[in-house]
């Protein structure tokens, strides 16, 4: 009988041997230290959904919008006459080749195009829509259909029809229906000179709206914006998350050979600049899988020269709050 | 019924033979405890198996007991398994057939008697049920049936289905960090496989497949694969295999306690046990474990020892920790002359996914958490009416939930949050009744037996990303088949599937299977059609934002296929010896394809587009000499290039596996030895680059090699087993790709964790075997 219970009594310890689990994690040592001055944030909101303007002189967000407040926006300055369109929402816009509106009721064989990343004016999707007449435009009244991309729930806002009536006294006219011809609006836009862009929203009866700051107040824009990728040699649009500057006024130079440590103000005084709107762009993060979400790349260090001439060296150091929530951008930027 | 090919030769009769059957029957005279049923018949003896199926072929010697002189007379049973006494009085019967346990036994004057035999350790103990009217033998069934049984489950050491598929031939497995393993049979993918659960299907499909270490074996007697359509059957899905587990039903003995533990190398921890009990011919059972395992790096080292990690990179897993526990309980018994049995399983388990730390800082990171719950219940009813007419009903509901949580963990405080993208939370739900049932007539000797029956599935599917957040999709099927002896050797077996389906307009589904035995060749032909619903997320998945817009199509239509298999099987029994030799091959023609394609504009949608095919061959030799069993097989499988409609591209890509096992069981010591070798052979693929030139992408060939001994101590109460695992240490897989003139791209597919050694102890208490009141009764109920 005790030999029994012994033999049974060592069965119980050899099943106890197959129960394990999971082992404690130890913490690891902080190496930046919180609360640095050089370290700034911005918050985008969930999907991303404002646009943040931010002046660097003052370390300060001077304006936000909501991606969905705007969908035109309408080039001010004497000689300006190009509209660009609302880029943080994916809008495309096709050149139907008709100039009677009526005409245009499907998007059945449309040919989309969208705005070059690098926001010069002479690569807009619109493009050249008349013949020049001092600083007034004579259009050639093509007919532009307008796909004006998504909310931010990731519901399609559907189709426009629109014609630029003209640039007179700048003052824009167009013209906008639904593809049906129902809803149709008739708006002037009138240029000041105080800003880059005179913003335009299509929803309702249309209005028109401030979205940048006035031009000299503000160096950098937080934002999505449609980025162009070459999948098989075709263009592809696609809506990344980044950073754009405000080419009238600011210029950047991508560094990846000084680093954010070393740059200062000789180095940054030797640079060639660039007004490209995206070189700092968005990929200064990419997405991991081993990490499950984005890692940074602060080595991609940019140098930022502003209306004033003052060098700033800038990089980004993450994209997550404190909660884990993607869009919060941190950065760390230090005045030459 | 069974024949017995080969009976004891006549040499064997002598007269020192003949005194020991006398002595025998004396004893046997008052002490008689085998079970033994009257029948009808005068003075007639009717030799049965252990499922009461007639053995025709059995070697009868009888002896009269009551004769002056020594009188003994040999003969061998019909088809009905019948021999009728040839002397009247007290007769001593000496029985013997191969495959089968000889024994002795008493017949009285003018008094009929059946017999049961038992089958032998020459293992031809097998059983299979699936698309089969009534529990039948493998080498019977009109189906080509693969069986694993119990002996090969545990001389694997396997602890869920994928470690069982890994040695098939025929089978490939994948595996997905997160989505778990999935299998696809003679070259289609998972989605066209049915895996069932005593005759239920296992839900919870996450793309496609279903996760083949959610399935543990602990509680399965056997499993039964068919390779091709059992579409007639099962419906949906069952296109390119059916995949059956047997859970355990009964227990004979009074009191049953069964515990299992297992332990390997690589981190895995599991314990499982069962208390099991008969009373007043009811049966109980609850069954429960839990199985962990603690992840696994490359740079881990072979045995690992309890330590705390750091949170740095080494907290990043190539294969997660996971946890699982399950918990059963079933009830049977009889009421009203009908067998029910009712069960419920529940299962749970966490994928820990820990992110590895986000560079270049290295102090944060994402952990996801993916918790699955299973939910089974199944009540089985049977009812047995006159001779070889059966009813069969199944009502079943599964349910099936997935959450992903992520969280954001801070690595210096080791402070996490449940992360606030709305990407990052995730509940999937599914849930399923099913009603199903099948009234059967099946008689041996009958030239005809059918079976008819219903199969009503609802599925209900909820999800973020399908439309309106919840869907649901009702089919309602009838089927009937029919097997029909056009002469004693020739079965043919028409079937037929009709469905009305709430979402999609469902195909009527035919399928003719034909079996021919001649001597002792057995020739399997069939033509079957098969088909593969669209799922829920074919039809209704909704996933749009700014960068993404794919949708389901409600107007989709089943994937459609035509499948021709044929195999012949000779069976060559000697004494103490059994050769079989088995060729088979398969052709696949799958249409309707339901595949992703761009819609208008950057939309994306599901179409019944492409076309697919496979072919194959397969030549398998079996030896069973004595305690040793031997298998070879190799097969050779082709997967269609479907860019070669349009391009000059060879149509099939073939590749070859190569499959050895054995096994070897040395009585003396009450030891068994294994070992289970395969060789996948490589997958070539072709595709069209960047410059429109096709190009060849190829998946690496790769060895496994699993050795295992197994001792019983203490009268098999405890069954030990020791082995290696993955002994060729495959890792992943090569993948490469040819793009361009120069280049190739290589990468590589997670395989295994690499060698690992095992060792599991299965410790079975129990009184002893309850009497025969309740034995008839447990019979039943197996089938």
């Amino acid at each position: 009988m005790m030999y029994q219970k012994i033999k049974s009594l060592s069965l119980v310890f050899i099943v106890l041997f197959f129960v394990s689990c999971e082992k404690e994690e130890q913490a690891i040592e902080k190496k930046i230290k919180p609360g640095d001055e050089l370290i700034s944030s911005v918050f985008l909101g969930s999907d991303y959904k404002y646009q943040i303007f931010y002046d660097l002189e003052n370390k300060t967000e001077v304006a936000r919008n909501l991606t969905t407040d705007w969908d035109l926006g309408f080039e001010c300055g004497n000689e300006g006459y190009h509209v660009k369109l609302n880029s943080s929402r994916g809008l495309k816009v096709w050149a139907t080749g008709t100039t009677l509106f009526s005409a245009v009721e499907t998007i059945a064989g449309a040919k989309w195009s969208w705005d070059n990343p690098n926001g010069f004016l002479d690569s807009t999707a619109i493009g050249k829509w008349g013949e020049k007449n001092g600083n007034d435009i004579i259009s050639n009244k093509q007919v532009f259909v307008l796909d004006l991309g998504y909310d931010s729930e990731g519901d399609s806002k559907g189709y426009k029809k629109m014609q630029i009536i003209g640039l007179v006294n700048n003052e824009y006219t167009v013209k906008i229906a639904d593809l049906s011809g129902a809803n149709e609006i008739s708006k002037v836009i009138k240029k000041d000179n105080d800003y880059n862009f005179i913003f335009f929203s299509i929803d309702g009866i249309g209005k028109l709206v401030t979205i940048e700051p006035p031009k000299e107040d503000w160096d950098l824009v937080f934002t999505k914006y449609t980025h162009t990728f070459y999948v098989d040699n075709l263009a592809q649009s696609y809506v990344v998350t980044g950073v754009l500057i405000n080419s009238y006024f600011t210029s950047v130079h991508y560094d990846s050979f000084f680093g954010f440590e070393n740059t200062d103000l000789e180095i940054a005084q030797g640079l060639d600049y660039t007004t490209a709107q995206n070189t700092i762009g968005y990929d200064w993060k990419t997405y991991d899988y081993d990490a499950g979400g984005y890692i940074m790349h602060p080595e991609k260090n940019y140098i930022i020269k502003n209306s004033v001439g003052n060098h700033y060296k800038f990089h980004l150091i993450d994209f997550y709050s404190e909660s884990g929530q993607k869009g919060n951008i941190v950065f760390e930027c230090e005045r030459l | 019924m069974f024949t017995c090919h080969i009976c004891t030769e006549k040499t064997k009769l002598n007269l020192s033979f003949n005194r020991t059957v006398r002595f025998g029957v004396i004893i046997m005279f008052f002490w008689s405890v085998f079970p033994s049923v009257y029948a009808q018949d005068t003075n007639t003896v009717q030799i049965l198996d252990i499922y009461h199926k007639p053995i025709s072929g059995a070697h009868l010697q009888f002896t009269c007991l009551q004769c002056k002189n020594l009188n003994v007379k040999l003969f061998l049973t019909g088809l009905d398994g019948k021999v009728k006494n040839p002397f009247s009085g007290v007769t001593g019967v000496y029985i013997s057939c191969l495959g089968y346990k000889s024994k002795f036994d008493t017949l009285f004057s003018n008094r009929s008697k059946s017999i049961v035999l038992k089958y032998d350790a020459v293992d031809i103990n097998e059983v299979v049920v699936t698309a089969q009217y009534a529990a039948n033998s493998p080498e019977k069934a009109v189906h080509k049936i693969k069986v694993i049984d119990q002996k090969k489950i545990e001389s694997l050491g396997a602890v869920n289905l994928r470690d069982v598929l890994t040695n098939e031939t025929n089978v490939r497995i994948t595996q997905d960090n997160v989505l778990g393993s999935s299998t696809s049979v003679q070259g289609l993918s998972g989605q066209n496989v049915k895996i069932l659960i005593d005759g239920v299907p296992i839900i919870g499909r996450l793309g496609g497949n279903i996760d083949l270490s959610q399935i543990n074996l602990n509680d399965i007697e056997r499993i039964e694969i068919i390779e091709g359509p059992l579409s007639v059957e099962y419906g949906t899905n069952a296109l390119a295999g059916t995949i059956n587990l047997i859970t355990k039903k009964s227990s004979r003995k009074k009191y049953q306690l069964y515990i299992n533990t297992y332990y390997e190398t690589a981190g895995q921890y599991n314990i499982d046990g069962s208390f099991k009990f008969n009373r007043k011919g009811y049966y109980y059972a609850l069954t429960g474990g839990r199985n962990f395992f603690d992840g696994w790096n490359v740079s881990d080292p072979f045995i690992k020892m309890k330590t705390n990690r750091t949170a740095d990179s080494t907290r990043f897993m190539s294969w997660n920790p996971k946890e699982q526990m399950f918990l059963k309980g079933a009830h049977s018994g009889e009421v009203f002359n009908i067998n029910y049995r009712f069960s419920s399983d529940y299962f749970k388990e966490k994928i820990t996914n820990k992110g590895y730390p986000r560079a270049p800082y290295n102090e944060t990171a994402f952990d996801e958490f993916y918790h699955t719950d299973r939910w089974s219940n199944n009540l089985n009813l049977k009812n047995k009416f006159k001779k070889g007419h059966r009813l069969d009903m199944i009502f079943a509901y599964n349910y099936f939930r997935r959450q992903k949580n992520t969280h954001y963990i801070d690595l210096t405080t080791l402070k996490s949050n449940i992360s606030d993208n709305a990407s990052d939370q995730d509940t999937t739900i599914f849930d399923f009744f099913m009603a199903r049932g099948t009234y059967s007539n099946s008689n041996d000797s009958s030239k005809l037996n059918y079976s008819f029956g219903y199969d009503f599935n609802v599925e209900t599917g909820y999800g973020k990303r399908i439309k309106q957040k919840t869907q649901e999709i009702g089919d309602y099927a009838l089927f009937s088949s029919a097997e029909y002896r056009v002469i004693k050797a020739l079965i043919i077996r028409p079937g037929i599937r009709y469905s009305y389906n709430t979402s999609y307009a469902s195909p009527l589904t035919p399928s003719l299977n034909l079996r021919y035995n001649f001597r002792n060749y057995i020739f399997r032909t069939s033509y079957s059609s098969g088909f593969r619903a669209p799922s829920i997320k074919d039809l209704y998945f909704d996933f749009v934002d700014s960068n993404h817009d794919i949708q389901g199509n409600p107007n989709l239509i089943a994937e459609t296929s035509h499948n021709f298999s044929g195999s012949i099987v000779k069976t060559i029994w000697r004494k103490n010896k059994v050769i079989k030799i088995t060729g088979s091959g398969f052709y696949n023609d799958i249409n309707n394809l339901i595949t992703l394609a761009a819609n208008e504009g950057n939309s994306f949608s599901y179409f019944n587009l492409d076309k697919y095919k496979t072919t194959g061959a397969q030549g398998q030799i079996e030896f069973v000499i004595n305690h040793f069993k031997c298998t070879f097989s190799g097969t050779y499988t082709g997967r269609y290039n479907s860019i070669s409609e349009s391009l000059s591209v060879t149509p099939f890509s073939y590749s070859p596996e190569f499959r050895s096992n054995f096994s070897y069981n040395v009585k003396k010591y009450n030891l068994n030895f294994s070992g289970f070798y395969k060789y996948s052979g490589e997958i070539i693929g072709y595709y069209i680059d960047d410059t429109d030139v096709v190009q060849q992408n190829f998946l690496g060939d790769f060895n496994t090699l699993d050795l295992t001994v197994t001792k019983g101590l203490w009268k098999n109460k405890i069954r030990w087993t020791l082995g290696g695992k993955n002994l060729f240490n495959v890792r992943n897989i090569v993948s490469r790709g040819e793009s361009g003139v120069h280049s190739t791209n290589r990468g590589s597919v997670s395989m295994s964790w690499g060698i690992s050694l095992f060792t599991s102890l299965k410790i079975n208490l129990n009184t002893n075997q309850i009497k025969k009141l309740n034995k008839s009764k447990n019979d039943v109920s197996k089938d």
